[in-house]
């Protein structure tokens, strides 16, 4: 088995940069060529990994033969997008309570641990006489995103499915992209992240991609809500829809005019049309992503105060409030 | 020759005094400090600083900014007087560029600075995207630090040639330096076509360069959504910043140098009287364009306008804000219009206030508008609605000043602080005039 | 005397072992914990029968699922078992198993179907097993286009009695990426003669005009989950529009607007052309 690994290894590797597929122990592993990463400082001596293949066995592989996307076989360029989707969001104010669950589910799937989460939901009120309400905000994913205007080197990039993605290993920390978005959704990681991964940071490393934004976070660059491609890619909704009790998220292609929200899958057009949607700030020519059904004939605002911490959207270990500096 | 004895001694080189070598050890001791706070910054993260995800952008940009509009005072100073054929500008050409120099060189470090991963620096040229406002800064700015050098150094040819000969005799080891700068100039009449060929081009370029420089930085801010940001009126209103800045900043070194070379005889009442004037004009214009951002909005009252407005005219930021306006930019603007003020001391005094209010300024124009994001700040720690610099970057931003002032005095202990080659020229031509007269 | 309370005693001590062996043994397993486990049967007409199985446990007062959990799948005909394989929970405490079609098991004479996997037991939990009991049903669904609208009509039918079935919970679905879109009215049931007959709304969206359409029978008592599927092109064709090959603003490097390039270049060449010029001009007073 060994000896033929090292045979289609050295195949691969005199070819340049061919994709192939072998079986290893009865799971479906995939092994790729690492473009580039071929001359990094991985020893080729039998040191190998451990992994977990689809079916849940583990599996040991020499690190040489793993490319990042390790265990679904990626068919879309990274940069491009998943075609012919164009990945859509609506929020329902009408049922939004500030549970605040899919604040949580999103800062655990990404492995948020700064003092800002990346999903906000926000304490609205317009005027004294008009009705306070909740108001989740997220990466837009706008059509004309300002963002990806102004980012010098093409670290932040809008795709053809509509998500616009970071690429946290070009990102210089310029800020300029912040400054930018006027829905003030990025987060900046000021200084080390402390993330804890459970699985171990090599592993972490193999799957980094701007497809899973988080994974981890680099110190001195940009993060913000992807609307979770690596959950699409499985055909899973992102984590913040299904982690809603309220079904306030609904999520779909555009394309195919349908979205869900885990229990309730309807069609698009009906639902704006009958809700009243609207996008946040359509003034600015944003062309966002999100739209959002006002809420009319709402659930209760005041129940919501009760989570509502106006300083804090992340969670800590040791659950103080940060509020004063670090430094 | 001994006709430019008097001159070399006057404006040319000296060796650094007492005092001198008090103030370079005094600039060594905070460049120092800076260079072991950037240092702490590298390691630990921008974390250092006050910044946080909402004034993401605090005193480094500020200070940047103000480099940048400083820069601005070798194109009007050299270029603009020269092309307007404004005599009265020999004085204070070569101090002028000096100072145009020694400040764009800070304002490329300076950004640097405020970025957070500059061992990726590579990508700002590599992957460049040429929709983005910072790559046209990555490319204005190294062309302004080259243009801005052979500005200053295309008329310093003939210089370094007269301090070659000057020193040939008894500095061989200086004589040589200054000749190899020199690049063999022996004034035939060649390469005196070159030079002022030259010298008549660059200043032809420095000034739409000076202009595309300054825009720029205003389009920085000016091409995004925020309030207090998104003005049309952005770029003509840091174009005319920059011309009081720069020449603030030329006013305080021209004083300074004047003082300690005794060059009294040579920069006269009569030109810091034609400067003043300049001055004037710039505050003046700069004044407009404030009127214009500051006060013209409030008819409006736009939502966001009027709260920024709010902030900076009667809310948190009133004090800096009115001290900054009336007291760095109304009063200068009305004293200079009496002629005892554009004397060299009272100038002095205005062009350094003005100097130092230009940098709050531009604190100004950058943090209040950071805090008035569209949607509130919620969901994160309290101190994140405030920013004051950390010491980390006063120290730094205080080293950055701190280099500039350096170069300066460099430039000025090894140059000649004005054109030897053109005062001898001026010195003959008076003489045969004088002649001609007498005949 | 003596003999009967001997006896007696024998018996008493006895019955305190079998009692105190039987506590024992209770009292160990219920140091495991209880494992629940569920199957579902889903078949796909002209196609492949899943077995669905979910673990799951009450620990420390929450329900949490189980992985790892290996499960033997057999199918029972007339009391007697036959393995048809095994498999193994993965993170999420599922397991699914593929036949290839409903012949790979045996009905029992009445056409009544078992399956059902076991759960030999771990240090963890105690042995469980689940089944599940069907008959097999036949769903032809078809494509029918009248006065230029289009419906599905479908027909349910058990296999073994040839009979049609009527009141059966059915739906018409379009499959979509994550959730399908369901174009039936709510508890929609088939009439008495095993039929139903379901417009298709003439403005859905597809892949090149194409809708991959659904009739599925969702967990019936007695027929378990039976979907049919078709491909009806009667939607309208996806037009996918994305401005990634633009020149825009926020277009990649590659795809800047010309009149940027135009103005950055005239910046660059032209300044930089100067430059060079002067350079040379230097050059120039040295050679002299």
């Amino acid at each position: 088995m060994d000896d033929q690994m090292k045979d289609t290894r050295r195949k691969f590797l005199n070819n340049g940069w061919k994709l192939g597929l072998a079986s290893i122990v009865g799971g479906a592993a995939l092994t790729h060529l690492k473009e580039g990463f071929a001359f990094e400082s991985k020893d080729p001596s039998g040191k190998t990994m451990e992994l977990m293949d689809t079916e849940g066995n583990i599996i040991e592989v020499d690190p040489m033969d793993i490319e990042e996307m390790d265990l679904d076989h990626v068919t879309h360029n990274v940069r491009r997008g998943i075609p012919g989707r164009k990945f859509t969001m609506v929020v329902d104010l009408a049922k939004c309570q500030n549970a605040l669950a899919c604040q949580r589910s999103c800062n655990k799937h990404h492995f948020v641990t700064g003092d800002n989460a990346w999903l906000k939901v926000y304490k609205m009120q317009e005027t004294e006489d008009t009705a306070p309400y909740w108001l989740p905000t997220m990466c837009m994913h706008c059509d004309q995103p300002a963002c990806v205007t102004v980012c010098p080197v093409d670290a932040t990039f809008k795709r053809e499915d509509g998500l616009v993605l970071i690429d946290n290993d070009r990102c210089v920390g310029c800020r300029f992209c912040m400054a930018a978005c006027p829905y003030s959704t990025r987060v900046f990681n000021w200084n080390e992240p402390n993330q804890e991964f459970e699985m171990n940071m090599d592993m972490v490393e193999e799957m980094h991609s701007p497809e899973h934004a988080g994974m981890p976070s680099v110190k001195g660059t940009v993060d913000k809500c992807d609307f979770c491609p690596h959950q699409a890619e499985k055909g899973e909704l992102p984590h913040c829809v299904t982690a809603c009790p309220n079904g306030v998220f609904y999520f779909g292609d555009k394309n195919e005019d349908v979205v869900t929200n885990g229990n309730e899958t309807v069609r698009l057009s009906k639902l704006l049309e009958e809700n009243a949607g609207y996008r946040m700030f359509e003034d600015l020519g944003t062309e966002p992503s999100v739209y959002y059904l006002p809420p009319k004939d709402r659930l209760s605002f005041e129940e919501g105060l009760e989570n509502y911490n106006e300083f804090q959207s992340v969670e800590k270990p040791d659950s103080t409030v940060e509020n004063s500096d670090e430094s | 020759m001994s006709k430019y004895d008097q001159f070399i001694k006057d404006v040319g080189p000296q060796k650094f005094s007492r005092g001198g070598m008090l103030w370079m050890g005094f600039l060594i001791l905070l460049i120092a400090a800076g260079i072991v706070a950037y240092i702490d910054q590298l390691i630990e993260g921008q974390v250092v600083t006050n910044m946080r995800d909402y004034v993401l952008w605090g005193v480094y940009i500020s200070n940047f900014v103000f480099f940048v509009a400083t820069s601005f005072v070798g194109a009007i100073v050299v270029a603009v007087l020269r092309l307007t054929n404004s005599e009265w500008r020999r004085p204070f050409v070569r101090l002028a560029e000096i100072v145009a120099l020694a400040c764009i060189i800070m304002a490329g470090i300076t950004i640097v600075i405020d970025m957070a991963r500059p061992d990726r620096m590579l990508n700002l040229f590599i992957h460049a995207r040429l929709q983005s406002p910072i790559t046209w800064d990555v490319i204005i700015i190294p062309t302004f630090i080259v243009v801005s050098l052979l500005l200053l150094y295309f008329p310093l040819i003939p210089d370094f040639a007269i301090l070659r000969d000057h020193y040939k005799g008894n500095n061989k080891r200086l004589s040589k330096i200054y000749g190899f700068f020199a690049v063999k100039w022996q004034w035939t009449k060649e390469q005196l076509k070159l030079k002022n060929k030259s010298v008549h081009l660059l200043a032809l370029m420095i000034i739409p360069l000076g202009l595309i420089l300054e825009s720029i930085d205003a389009y920085l801010f000016s091409t995004t959504y925020r309030v207090g940001w998104d003005s049309s009126n952005f770029a003509p209103y840091f174009i005319s910043g920059a011309m009081v800045a720069g020449i603030g900043a030329l006013v305080s070194v021209v004083y300074i140098v004047r003082r300690n070379k005794q060059l009294e005889s040579y920069i006269t009442e009569y030109h810091f009287d034609k400067m003043g004037k300049l001055f004037n004009l710039a505050c003046i214009i700069y004044l407009y364009f404030n009127i214009n951002e500051y006060l013209v909005p409030l008819f409006t009252a736009k939502k966001g306008e009027s709260e920024h407005l709010e902030t900076l005219l009667r809310g948190d930021f009133a004090i800096p804000f009115w001290i900054v306006t009336l007291i760095g930019l109304v009063l200068p603007a009305i004293l200079l219009i009496f002629k005892r003020f554009r004397k060299p001391k009272p100038m002095f005094y205005i062009a350094v206030v003005v100097v130092i209010c230009s940098w709050w300024k531009r604190y100004l124009i950058v943090t209040p508008t950071l805090l008035h994001p569209y949607l509130p700040i919620q969901g994160v720690p309290e101190s994140w609605r405030h920013y004051f610099p950390s010491l980390h970057e006063w120290v730094i931003t205080s080293a950055t000043l701190a280099m500039a002032l350096m170069i300066i005095t460099l430039l000025v202990r090894y140059v000649p602080v004005m054109s030897i080659d053109r005062l001898a020229e001026e010195e003959a031509e008076r003489v045969s005039t004088e002649k001609k007269a007498t005949i | 005397m003596k003999g009967v309370l001997n006896n007696m005693h024998a018996m008493l001590r006895g019955f305190t072992c079998v009692l105190l062996a039987f506590c024992i043994q209770t009292g160990l397993a219920q140091d495991k914990e209880r494992l629940r486990l569920s199957t579902s049967y889903t078949k796909v007409m002209d196609g492949p029968v899943y077995l669905d199985f979910q673990t799951s446990a009450r620990i420390d007062k929450t329900n949490v699922t189980v992985p790892d959990a290996e499960l033997e799948i057999y199918y029972e005909v007339d009391g007697e078992e036959f393995p048809l394989g095994t498999t193994t929970t993965g993170p999420a405490g599922k397991a699914q198993f593929t036949l290839k079609g409903i012949e790979a098991i045996q009905p029992d004479s009445t056409g009544l179907y078992i399956v059902g996997a076991a759960f030999a037991g771990n240090e963890t939990f105690r042995k469980a097993s689940s089944s599940v009991e069907f008959r097999d049903a036949v769903l032809s669904a078809k494509l029918v286009q009248k006065d230029s609208l289009n419906y599905i009509e479908a027909t349910l039918k058990d296999k073994v009695l040839d009979s049609t079935i009527a009141d059966a919970l059915i739906k018409v679905q379009v499959e979509r990426m994550f959730t399908p879109l369901v174009v039936s009215e709510e508890f929609l049931m088939t009439d008495e003669s095993g039929s139903i007959n379901v417009e298709i709304p003439g403005d859905i969206p597809g892949k090149d005009g194409n809708l991959a359409m659904e009739v599925v029978i969702q967990e019936n008592d007695d027929y378990g989950t039976v979907k049919a599927q078709l491909d009806a092109p009667v939607g309208t064709p996806i037009v996918h529009s994305s401005t990634y090959d633009q020149r825009t603003l926020w277009g990649r490097s590659s795809r800047t607007p010309l009149f940027i390039l135009f103005f950055t270049g005239l910046l660059v060449f032209g300044s930089w052309g100067l430059i060079f010029y002067l350079l040379f001009n230097i050059y120039k007073i040295a050679k002299n």
